[in-house]
């Protein structure tokens, strides 16, 4: 009889317990998830600044807060263009490291897709979202919190500003289309003369194959070429003493993460991001010919805070 | 709940599915299209049209790779996932970061419902047991249809490569070349198969003068070339210009020949259409053979054309003049299976 209970009863009933187990869990899990998730939608857009859009729909929509509660995050993307679906995969990483993309290349696929979601409902936000995925994306900087990269990332971007010359200031510089080359190499040539303290990283997403790197003055760094990856590029405008440029995903990065910036474009014209409440730290200038000058004031004030840190902190009361 | 699960069968029945869990899947170029071309061979073996890729990436050890923690894992991503989008047939991918997310348990549980084919099989999968080297699948895929599917160029990469080959290769004849120099990089791996710098180096500084208008497109790890390689006039490395894989691979599906190491990018040759030379095959590697499916010291796979080879000896500057000598003389001929 004991033999009997130890070798066949009691196994099965672990079995079973086992298998209730598992059954009770995956439900919940799946209740929990269809009920409390957060989804975004977005079809990719073949401009370069789509991706700033992105990361900023992203930022509006999941915060830290979900985060912290662990909230899942589903993004659906429908990737029917050329854009780089490998950039879009893994923006995600800057508000929670759990989250799921489901990418679709054509919108017979995205019909199918959609039943499997979730009701009509969940459907409904979706085709919303993905109607809407060109629209400009208002963010206020203030009421986003918890924008970070994965660590790696972060020390890969610190750590190439170190190694080039920990001493040296560092400003990130997304190249605006709309600027010509010759304007920027005159902005970095004269800035060697005023701020030679200060060095100039060119962010890409990807291709340099545009610029003539060899032409351009030695106080230009370009992360890329020594195959910095495009999420450590990201870190190094969220890291950087300065940013001026595009409003793209560098700017926005760079922008999110307090960084004094200067995008150089019109408050008012059509960007795929607007940053609703500009502040010190943040400044619109529009027009090509004025990158010189705007590149000089960034640096002026931004050497002005440097140099005054000495008073401030003997202003401070001792211990 | 129900509905959703109906949905879910009812879209799992017309579609292949193709399982890449990175907690135990290897995280390498060659396994990643080895894994992509089964995965085609498996639809058209139950003519199906639809790929569809679920990709798990937790966060965490991966034991197919020792040196991948929780740290480093999203970087490890990262890399490999261009290669992920060389399937011409996969018309939807799916990452999931989270453990068990909804989405995905209802995916599996989907798959098993409708008998949907999956590679690895939904057993092997549940045991973490995945096929991912041999050649048995699409050897006898082969055998069956003389053809096999291949890979293409992968999405999202076509506007700068074609701005890289406008400006650096217009006028010249582009060659893809890898030399695999593993233990240069921070995850030094069977350095056995890694090649002898200074021969390629001695064939290189020839090939100025023999093939002028040659021009190697060397691809790889930033840290896996070596600066004197580099500095060759015949020589260019797009990754210092800040192109990554994707173009890599976008250069090389897209029609430029092939020469080099046995690698990661040796197997993207192998399963492309585009003419290959292999050097160093096999050498050094242990256990591979028995699921490659053909004679070792054959000089092409099963399903090669006649315009793609492999040498399994080390390389020498004789030999590699001699097998570049022949894929250049290849390039422009007329394309059939090989013999």
């Amino acid at each position: 009889m004991t033999v009997l209970y130890r070798r066949i009863v009691r196994p099965a009933l672990f079995l079973v317990l086992g298998l209730m187990r598992i059954a009770v869990y995956g439900i919940r899990s799946i209740r929990r998830d269809s009920t409390k998730s957060v989804w975004l939608a977005h079809r990719l857009g073949a401009e370069r600044s789509d991706l700033a859009r992105f990361m900023a729909k992203l930022a509006n929509r999941y915060d830290a807060a979900d985060a912290e509660c662990r909230q899942s995050l589903e993004i659906i993307l429908l990737a029917d263009s050329d854009a780089a679906l490998s950039d879009y995969m893994f923006i995600p990483y800057l508000v929670t490291p759990f989250f799921s993309v489901h990418v679709v290349y054509s919108a017979d696929e995205l019909d199918a897709l959609l039943p499997t979601l979730g009701g009509a409902a969940l459907a409904a936000i979706i085709k919303s979202d993905l109607m809407h995925s060109h629209d400009r994306i208002d963010i206020d900087c203030k009421a986003i919190d918890g924008i970070r990269l994965p660590a790696l990332f972060m020390n890969r971007g610190r750590e190439f500003m170190k190694t080039n010359d920990w001493k040296l200031r560092y400003c990130a510089v997304s190249i605006a289309s709309a600027i010509s080359m010759p304007n920027w190499a005159e902005a970095f040539e004269e800035a060697a003369k005023s701020y030679p303290g200060w060095r100039f990283l060119l962010l890409d997403t990807n291709a340099l194959v545009g610029i003539d790197i060899d032409t351009l003055p030695p106080n230009v760094v370009v992360p890329g070429g020594s195959s910095i990856d495009f999420l450590s590029q990201m870190a190094i405008a969220m890291q950087a003493d300065a940013y001026i440029g595009e409003v793209d995903i560098f700017g926005a990065s760079a922008a999110m993460a307090g960084v004094p910036a200067v995008f150089l474009a019109d408050a008012n014209e059509k960007t795929a991001v607007r940053f609703v409440e500009p502040n010190s730290n943040l400044r619109y200038a529009a027009g090509g010919s004025v990158v010189a000058d705007e590149l000089q004031k960034l640096l002026s004030a931004q050497n002005a805070l440097i140099q005054a840190w000495p008073n401030r902190i003997s202003a401070e009361p001792a211990f | 709940m129900l509905q959703t699960f109906k949905a879910e069968i009812s879209r799992s029945r017309n579609r292949v599915l193709g399982i890449l869990d990175f907690r135990y899947a290897p995280v390498a170029l060659g396994d990643t299209v080895t894994w992509l071309t089964k995965l085609q061979v498996l639809a058209h073996t139950h003519n199906l049209n639809d790929v569809e890729l679920l990709i798990a990436a937790p966060p965490g050890a991966w034991s197919s790779a020792p040196y991948i923690n929780a740290y480093n894992y999203p970087a490890a991503l990262q890399n490999i996932f261009p290669a992920i989008l060389c399937a011409p047939m996969a018309t939807s991918v799916r990452l999931f970061t989270t453990p068990t997310p909804q989405s995905y348990a209802q995916r599996m549980i989907g798959a098993m419902l409708s008998g949907a084919p999956t590679w690895p099989g939904m057993v092997s999968h549940l045991k973490r047991n995945m096929d991912y080297h041999s050649h048995l699948k699409i050897n006898e895929f082969f055998e069956r249809n003389r053809w096999i599917p291949k890979l293409g160029p992968p999405k999202g990469f076509a506007t700068e490569t074609e701005a890289f080959r406008q400006k650096y290769l217009a006028g010249r004849d582009p060659i893809i070349l890898n030399i695999r120099h593993s233990a240069f990089t921070d995850s030094p791996d069977s350095l056995k198969r890694d090649s002898p710098g200074d021969v390629w180096y001695e064939f290189l500084r020839l090939a100025i003068a023999r093939w002028p208008t040659a021009y190697f497109v060397l691809v790889g790890d930033f840290g896996s070339w070596e600066r004197r390689i580099a500095l060759l006039p015949n020589v260019i490395v797009p990754r210092t210009l800040g192109l990554g894989l994707g173009h890599e691979l976008s250069l090389m599906l897209g029609g430029i020949p092939f020469f080099g190491s046995s690698s990661g990018f040796a197997a993207v040759a192998t399963f492309s259409d585009v003419p290959y030379c292999i050097m160093r095959y096999q050498y050094g590697a242990t256990g591979y053979l028995k699921g490659i499916g053909f004679p070792a010291g054959s000089d092409h796979f099963p399903f090669a054309s006649n315009n793609q080879w492999l040498s399994w000896v080390p390389e020498t500057v004789d030999l590699l003049q001699e097998m570049f000598s022949r894929l250049w003389s290849a390039v422009d001929a007329p394309v059939r299976p090989a013999q």
